[in-house]
């Protein structure tokens, strides 16, 4: 398959299940809801040393948000609730309850809950108050700008983590454009998230390593240094590979995802795109596979 | 006025005479002979198949007195959702399961084919009231058992060594001052020790304050009981109410007595050992043992039923340990003058709950194991274990071993591995059952003219249509007769007479009023002279009195 | 929907516990007309007082009209689900217990009105009697949650003991508004009586009326306009209350009662 003059490689990217909520957090302003949303996302690349991987969804109007302030949508992944659990209360804790003015609500109606108000009232020290309005129950915690309120517990779903696509190019110059193209196309899509800085990771990995302990290690049939000293999967002209992960709330959400990137990349080409492709375990270690050729047809 | 029974099985525990198919002749208040000068029935009921058996005695359940009333204090559901309408011109609305209102109490009783019914925990200073209350009570005969053992007076003279003759003046001028039918102890000297911060109180413990054990308690009062002549023994809720392990402590209390008669009340709930993994066991096998080789013992079990109820007790030792159990979480303890105590804990019995499953086990066990029919008798400790209403559910369990299996399989898992109910093949025989809840408590009462159908007796009749429900079979009875008034048909009531009260009136050496006098001016908020209840105060308050003979025996002063 | 139209005032207190919109849309007209329902401590039937119409099938709508509701005791009690409106008045106890489901009167409704109330929403066009939200007699807690809307005035004890939910009295309310609250909204759009909250807990009273006289154990803790305020205006604006939610501003909050739990608040003008 050839799309606008890049050949977009007959393969699938391989996908994990992983368990996912989404928080909205007001403040004050579009800034600060920014602020706390970048701050909770941070250090949130990849589940391996990171607890969760994590992004910002989008924006939201004060319209859109419980308390009719402006806010921002955040989705968290983890590979178990337990884990998202933790990881929710650290981030929120740490990033969201510590940020100016801000309250922190349950994106999610779904699923079974997980605690999250509920796990951080303690910091109110007998001084927090829970709040029953509607269906909803919110803890206030008094802090030192007035309370902090976050709702009791959120929801959770079965999500879809890693999600993928490689850019092939002849230029780092030329390759990082498409994936900047494809990401500013991506981030207007709702239920998915590009963890990796930017959106796009550098540092494709392969599993295993030749030291011990060394669970993952660099992909290097993808490393254009070393293409020929290694089995590698790089045509001879390319000299420049990056890679956009996505994990989202469900499959259809990441193939969308996975489509709108690659034609984002594709689109304009000027001769510096070779080829798309996706990464892949031989299909044995994830339940999702996402074809190219089925995504784009 | 002669009415028929006709064509019933006439089912009497006194008379065994095996499932006799006979006609009942009722004339006016009394059973009696067919008539052989061929006069005809007024009136015959069409009694073909059913099973025909004297009224119901029930010898142990709270329906009256300061307890009961805080019971429906602390129990509105109970009331807002149990509401009784008023089913005719002559009879009154009420409400309640656990804590029935007077009226509901007395007709829900006659409904169910009991015909008398006894309250176990008059405190000696509330009884004016318990028997206005009592009055109250339509349909059934009633009476009360005084509470002593923890009272002031008497603790203060075992204290001082009195003589047994002066005891047993004391305990009969109580019984008249209070118009009681029997005497009750409860906790022995526990109640009293309470007030002294003390916990719980083992048999040979001394009371604090007072140095008397439980022990000596207990004896005095058995022996009291026998000698001034009360029919029925002295009533005995033991020491340490449900710990694990009190099994040695109701043992022991069966040796306190000196084998002068007693009869242990609820002992379902002084029937555990201590063993296994959770450290709380079934010993019905011991007490059972006990009954068999003690002729001077009756029982009553107090079964547990599964669900809600009101624990009503004089047991202040008990209640409070109780307390953190309280479903809903709310509770009463208190002292009342220098008689004894009382406490209410509102309960819910789970079978999902090891050990209310267990104690419903040890309930049945008990039941099963106690061979005499004629010893052991049917309670829930009414609203204790169960309320009353529950009785024909028990009486299932009782005599249809497939459905007590069913329902020991619901049961928790462990509690049921633990029992040995599962093994335990036998099913009461309705003649059994007529002896366990008439004909037996009629004798152990003294109530010579009830709890038989023999010519001369009291009429209360009542006709089971049969059913492969027992249960259903027992919760309405087709036709139910008060002293040959029929009081209800197919569960419904008819008419609502008084019953009357039972009473007995041992003498005494008036003597001892002096000195019980001289103990009131000091010590009690009552006049000595308002205390008693004066000679035709029940029949002022509209109670007919039904007095029972006493027969005093050797060794009084 | 079905109509029961009240023939005449009954003698005595009915009580229409069960009669709900939920148990009777399985029923006939026939089977309607044979349920009991109780006149004081007498039981009758619902067909000896009340014309019974059913007009289309199965919906959980129920309508009770007819002058003399006041004599009506218990309506929507018990209720589950569907609507059950009452042209007129009601009496005491009017949505007892109620689990969920909409009551919606259009007259006044008497003393304890959503007691013991668990789920649902009760509006109620006029005025309440005393113990609005409040707890039975003999109960530790009053209404535990639901949603009750009065469009004028409640008498007093208004949440007595109530644990959770939202009792919104647009106009004013009596004595002991909020006394022994345990948690739970009250929202009082016009004047408020003496003895605000006495006892309470924890839960919040929000009275925008006059600023009412407090306790001495309530303890100033300034005006602040925080998220919860926001949170409720936004609760009331969805129940069609955006006038009273627009009056929702920043506001002085007190904390009491410091002779209990001392953890609720009370909101008020400043």
């Amino acid at each position: 398959m050839i799309l606008d003059g890049v050949e977009i490689e007959d393969t699938f990217a391989e996908a994990f299940g992983m368990r996912a909520t989404r928080l909205i957090v007001t403040a004050d302003t579009p800034r600060w809801a920014r602020i706390a949303g970048d701050t909770a996302t941070g250090f949130a690349t990849s589940v391996i040393a990171c607890g969760a991987e994590a992004g910002i969804e989008r924006d939201l109007s004060a319209e859109e948000t419980p308390d009719g302030r402006p806010g921002i949508a955040l989705l968290f992944f983890a590979v178990s609730r337990d884990a998202l659990t933790k990881a929710l209360r650290d981030r929120v804790g740490q990033c969201v309850l510590t940020c100016p003015g801000t309250a922190c609500y349950s994106g999610l109606d779904e699923g079974e809950r997980l605690p999250l108000g509920r796990s951080l009232r303690y910091f109110g020290d007998g001084y927090q108050a829970a709040k029953r309005l509607g269906d909803k129950r919110y803890w206030r915690i008094p802090v030192m700008d007035g309370e902090f309120v976050c709702e009791d517990t959120v929801g959770q779903v079965k999500a879809v983590g890693g999600g993928n696509f490689l850019i092939l190019g002849k230029t780092h110059r030329g390759v990082l454009a498409a994936a900047e193209r494809a990401v500013e196309q991506m981030r207007r899509l709702i239920g998915v998230i590009m963890p990796f800085p930017g959106g796009i990771a550098r540092s494709g990995s392969k599993i295993g390593s030749r030291y011990k302990g060394l669970v993952a290690s660099t992909n290097d049939a993808y490393c254009p240094t070393i293409k020929g000293i290694v089995k590698t999967a790089l045509p001879p002209s390319v000299d420049a590979v990056l890679e956009i992960v996505i994990d989202g709330l469900n499959e259809a959400a990441v193939g969308a995802a996975m489509a709108t990137g690659i034609r984002a990349a594709c689109a304009g080409n000027d001769g510096e795109i070779l080829r798309i492709t996706a990464g892949n375990y031989g299909g044995k270690l994830g339940p999702f596979h996402f074809r190219l050729h089925e995504l784009l047809a | 006025m002669i009415t028929r029974i006709a064509g019933g099985r006439i089912i009497d525990g006194a008379e065994d005479e095996g499932d006799a198919k006979r006609d009942l002749w009722i004339e006016d208040d009394r059973i009696v002979a067919a008539p052989t000068d061929g006069r005809p029935a007024d009136r015959t009921i069409d009694a073909t198949e059913h099973l025909v058996m004297a009224g119901a005695i029930d010898i142990h359940s709270h329906i009256a007195g300061g307890k009961v009333n805080l019971g429906r204090l602390l129990s509105p559901a109970d009331h807002r959702e149990n509401p009784v309408e008023r089913a005719g011109a002559a009879l009154r609305s009420g409400s309640g399961l656990t804590t029935p209102s007077t009226f509901t109490t007395g007709f829900r009783y006659a409904a169910m084919g009991y015909t008398a019914v006894f309250e176990p925990a008059m405190v000696a200073s509330n009884a004016r009231a318990t028997h206005l209350e009592m009055a109250d009570v339509p349909i059934v005969d009633k009476g009360a058992y005084v509470m002593l053992g923890n009272d002031e007076y008497l603790l203060r003279r075992l204290a001082a060594a009195a003589e047994q003759g002066e005891i047993n003046d004391y305990v009969a001028w109580m019984m008249q001052a209070t118009a009681a039918h029997a005497v009750k102890v409860v906790n022995p000297g526990g109640i009293s020790a309470f007030k002294f911060n003390a916990r719980g109180l083992e048999i040979d413990e001394p009371v604090p304050h007072h140095g008397v054990t439980p022990r000596r308690i207990v004896a005095a009062l058995a022996r009291a009981v026998h000698e001034i002549g009360v029919p029925h023994p002295l009533h005995v809720h033991c020491n340490n109410l449900g710990m694990p392990g009190n099994v040695e402590t109701t043992l022991a209390t069966i040796a306190a007595a000196e084998g002068y008669p007693i009869h242990l009340t609820h002992v379902q709930f002084h029937s555990y050992g201590s063993e296994g993994k959770r450290g709380f066991s079934s010993a019905a096998h011991r007490i059972a043992e006990a009954v068999a080789q003690n002729p001077n013992v009756s029982i009553d079990v107090g079964q547990i039923m599964f669900g809600a109820t009101m624990t009503e007790s004089g047991d202040t030792q008990a209640q409070f340990r109780n307390r953190s159990l309280a479903d809903p979480d709310t509770w009463i303890s208190m002292d009342i003058e220098c008689d004894g105590g009382c406490g209410l804990v509102p309960m819910r019995y789970r079978d999902s709950n090891f050990v209310n499953a267990l104690q419903w086990t040890i309930g049945l066990e008990l039941f099963l194991l106690v061979e005499d029919p004629w010893r052991v008798f049917l309670t829930t400790d009414h609203p204790n274990g169960g309320p009353f209403a529950s009785y024909p559910h028990l009486v299932r369990l009782l005599t249809d071993r497939s459905h007590r299996e069913d329902c020991l399989a619901q049961i928790h898992p462990a509690a049921r591995k633990a029992s040995t109910l599962a093994g335990m093949t036998r099913e009461y025989t309705m003649r059994e059952i007529a002896i366990m809840t008439r004909a037996g408590p009629a004798r152990s009462l003294g109530l010579s003219e009830r709890g038989h159908l023999a010519p001369g007796a009291v009429a209360d009749v009542v006709a089971y249509r049969p059913d492969s429900d027992v249960a259903a079979m027992f919760r309405a009875p087709a036709h139910v007769f008060k002293s040959g008034v029929e009081v209800a048909r197919d569960g419904a009531i008819l008419a609502a007479p008084s019953g009357t009260t039972q009473l007995v009136r041992p003498a005494y050496d008036r003597q001892v009023e002096r000195h019980v006098r001289r103990f009131f001016d000091d010590h009690m908020t009552i006049g000595f002279d308002h205390f008693p209840l004066a000679a035709g105060e029940l029949a002022d308050a509209g109670l007919a009195v039904a007095e029972q003979q006493c027969r005093p025996s050797a060794g009084r002063a | 929907m079905i109509t029961l139209a009240l023939r005449s005032r009954p003698p005595g207190r009915l009580s229409l516990a069960g009669v709900t919109p939920d148990r009777l849309a399985a029923l006939d007209e026939t089977a309607i007309a044979k349920l009991p329902v109780r006149l004081g401590n007498r039981q009758t039937a619902l067909g000896d007082w009340f014309d019974i119409r059913i007009a289309g099938a199965g919906e959980d709508k129920l309508v009770i009209s007819g002058a003399g509701g006041d004599r009506l005791d218990q309506v929507g009690g018990m209720m589950a689900s569907g609507e059950l409106t009452v042209e007129g008045d009601v009496g005491a106890r009017a949505g007892l217990a109620m689990t969920g489901g909409r009551l919606t009167v259009s007259g006044s409704a008497g003393d304890a009105a959503a007691t013991a109330m668990r789920d649902g929403e009760i509006r109620i066009g006029g005025d309440v009697g005393e113990a609005l939200g409040g707890a039975l007699p003999g109960e530790r807690v009053g209404m535990r949650g639901g949603t009750v809307v009065v469009a004028r005035n409640a008498q007093s004890g208004v949440g007595d003991r109530m644990r959770r939910g939202l009792v919104v009295v647009v106009g004013s309310a009596g004595a002991f508004c909020g006394a022994r609250l345990a948690a739970g909204t009250i929202v009082v759009g016009g004047g408020i009586g003496d003895h605000p909250g006495i006892a309470m807990r924890r839960g919040s009273i929000v009275a925008l009326g006059a600023a009412p006289r407090l306790a001495p154990s309530f303890a100033d803790c300034g005006v602040h306009d925080l998220i919860a305020q926001h949170l409720l205006a936004r609760r009331l604006a969805l129940l069609g209350l955006g006038t009273l939610a627009s009056r929702i501003g920043p506001l002085r909050r007190f904390m009491g009662d410091q002779a209990e739990a001392g953890r609720g608040e009370i909101l008020v003008p400043r």
